[in-house]
């Protein structure tokens, strides 16, 4: 660590340069003697104009960067309304009804509790068994998209199921076979990209040439491609639905990697969420697409897009938890899950108990479990490494079920609960 | 009495316009909060910019904390300056630094001609540019306290009271944030400020 050169140049900046003259600066008597000290002190002197030269670069860099993110959206005023529209803020504080995670999860705990004493009279064999298995999800997928952006799964829930995951709605995927009613691509511009990318959304082409056309499309030698508003439609609706069978998945994969960095396309899947999020109603099907897309690219910008989209219309839990599900997204999954559940608790329009986090983290891939458990290393609030337990409920990994049996012997009763408390009770 | 550099008069016309608009917002007027957040957006933003280094979520940041203004303000009494009680909102929302700071990925000089020579505006620029580079990157590996600190007494003026409101902590606290913060920086760029 830096020592200053003299041990009066604290003093000396609080004063000169914070303009602390109210006493508060320890072992310093008057501002003459401090100016009497700067006089005669090479060493405060070179430090004040140091330190002065730095609150100005501060203080310069600051103001460069308001005002660049305010150009981006033309003017302050225009960020302004965008960010704070009247009618937007009048919808969000007609939801206010932020809950006591504390309160929740006990209450979600004590239900738990009671169900299963219940329970245990009338099934005194399942209650001497182990405890529940984790992620016992299996999904099917039943809609296609051009009714619905995600298809409800039967789930293969036992009889002998304990609560709260009885409760928990089936979790939702995306459906194979959805989204065929795909836009025509208009064949009169840029004959090249739209030919490569008629051969990789044709269903009857080989995995060699989608993947071929994926790479011309978006491979290195043409990373700035920029398709035309049709073809960027087609391609989002080819891309939502995910992947199916492990060949599908390499062809997926190799896409959403491609469109991943290719800047136009990124732009035009933004342009369409900050639609979505000024929608009101149902969200059409293409932005829908658009969504499912947006969810899986992790790019940040999109994430963030993601989140805003979520706040208006909570209703699309489920489309972005599906989206995840396909396993396509490389990283981050997992927190965007975290964020935006967390968004809706604090909006009042969801709780913290297994129930929801069912619905955002059953059935996915096991990133998502990882990346769930990283958050719970590092989570300075409570209410997150609550959500974070209650969602490792649903990992079958072994070393989450420590994790979190490690949690529930823990001091924390919040996040003791969360972690499954009532299950050690019972079990023991 | 005390003067607190943070906190405005009580008579300047800014801040009659910000009670105006404050008493309407209050009152149920949802279409008052937009001019009385108005002076207030480029500093949000800035201190955003402090906690996220990705502008968009710097934006997410600012919009979270405008919505989360937005449903606390009929009960803000005005103990604090309206600037002070939002840049306490934010700070509070961006204390989970894993929600805010993920993604973040140092710029890239991939594609970035550099010429051989530069002419001499061009040189100041590129001075000008490594300096702030070199600033964000100290000021990234202060503590979030020291950087929220720093930023809000260097860029924003507030005084230690203030500064102490905004971080819920002692005026003596905030004042060691401040020092201890500039010493380090100071410390990492110290060459390029000298003359």
């Amino acid at each position: 660590m830096n020592r200053p050169p003299c041990p009066r140049t604290d003093d000396v900046l609080a004063v000169h340069l914070d303009g602390d003259v109210d006493g508060t600066s320890s072992g310093w008597s008057g501002l003459e003697a401090l100016a009497d000290h700067l006089r005669d002190c090479a060493g405060c002197q070179r430090e004040l104009q140091r330190a002065r030269r730095l609150d100005a670069a501060l203080a310069e860099g600051a103001g460069r960067a308001a005002a660049a993110h305010a150009a981006a959206d033309g003017s302050l005023d225009a960020l302004l309304g965008r960010l704070c529209a009247p009618e937007r803020l009048a919808a969000e504080a007609a939801t206010v009804a932020v809950r006591s995670p504390r309160r929740t999860v006990v209450r979600a705990g004590l239900a738990a509790l009671a169900t299963i004493a219940g329970l245990a009279g009338i099934w005194s064999a399942a209650a001497a068994t182990s405890p529940p298995e984790r992620n016992a999800v299996s999904p099917i997928e039943v809609a296609a998209l051009e009714a619905a952006p995600v298809a409800a799964a039967e789930r293969n829930a036992t009889s002998d199921e304990v609560a709260p995951r009885a409760a928990v709605p089936p979790p939702l995927q995306v459906a194979d076979s959805a989204v065929r009613a795909r836009p025509q691509v208009a064949a009169s511009t840029a004959p090249d990209d739209l030919a490569e990318l008629e051969r990789f959304v044709d269903p009857a082409a080989s995995l060699h040439a989608r993947l071929a056309a994926v790479q011309r499309l978006f491979g290195g030698e043409r990373p700035r491609v920029r398709l035309p508003h049709e073809a960027m439609l087609a391609l989002v609706h080819e891309l939502a639905p995910g992947c199916a069978g492990p060949a599908g998945r390499i062809v997926m994969a190799a896409a959403h990697d491609g469109v991943r960095g290719n800047a136009p396309f990124v732009q035009w899947l933004r342009a369409a969420l900050q639609r979505i999020e000024a929608t009101r109603g149902p969200v059409p099907l293409d932005d829908v697409a658009a969504l499912l897309v947006g969810s899986r690219l992790g790019v940040p910008e999109l994430d963030a897009a993601v989140l805003r989209v979520l706040r208006r219309h909570p209703e699309h839990s489920a489309t972005v938890a599906a989206a995840l599900r396909s396993d396509l997204r490389r990283h981050g999954a997992g927190d965007l899950l975290l964020d935006a559940w967390s968004d809706l608790v604090e909006r009042g329009q969801q709780q913290d108990d297994v129930a929801t986090a069912g619905l955002w983290f059953a059935d996915q891939p096991a990133a998502v479990y990882s990346d769930v458990a990283a958050a719970l290393a590092t989570a300075r609030s409570s209410p997150r490494r609550v959500r974070c337990l209650l969602a490792l409920q649903w990992s079958s990994d072994p070393a989450h079920t420590r994790q979190l049996d490690q949690r529930a012997r823990g001091g924390n009763h919040t996040e003791a609960l969360a972690a499954g408390r009532e299950r050690h009770a019972a079990s023991d | 009495m005390e003067t607190h550099l943070g906190e405005r008069p009580p008579t300047s016309p800014r801040n009659d316009s910000e009670r105006h608009w404050l008493t309407r917002c209050q009152a149920g007027d949802p279409a008052a909060f937009q001019p009385l957040l108005r002076p207030h957006l480029a500093g949000l933003l800035a201190l955003a910019r402090r906690h996220c280094r990705d502008p968009h979520w710097a934006e997410d940041l600012v919009q979270e904390t405008l919505v989360r203004a937005f449903r606390a303000l009929p009960s803000f009494r005005g103990d604090s300056a309206l600037r002070t009680w939002l840049f306490r909102i934010l700070v509070r929302l961006a204390s989970e630094p894993q929600r805010w700071r993920r993604g973040e990925t140092g710029p890239s000089l991939d594609g970035v001609d550099v010429p051989d020579r530069l002419d001499a505006v061009a040189e100041h620029d590129a001075m000008a540019r490594e300096l702030q580079d070199r600033l964000d990157e100290a000021m990234e590996r202060l503590t979030s306290k020291q950087r929220t600190a720093l930023h809000l007494r260097a860029v924003e003026g507030l005084d230690y009271a203030a500064i102490a409101g905004v971080l819920q902590c002692s005026a003596a606290a905030a004042r060691m944030h401040v020092l201890e913060a500039r010493r380090k920086v100071l410390g990492r760029v110290q060459e390029h400020l000298d003359p």
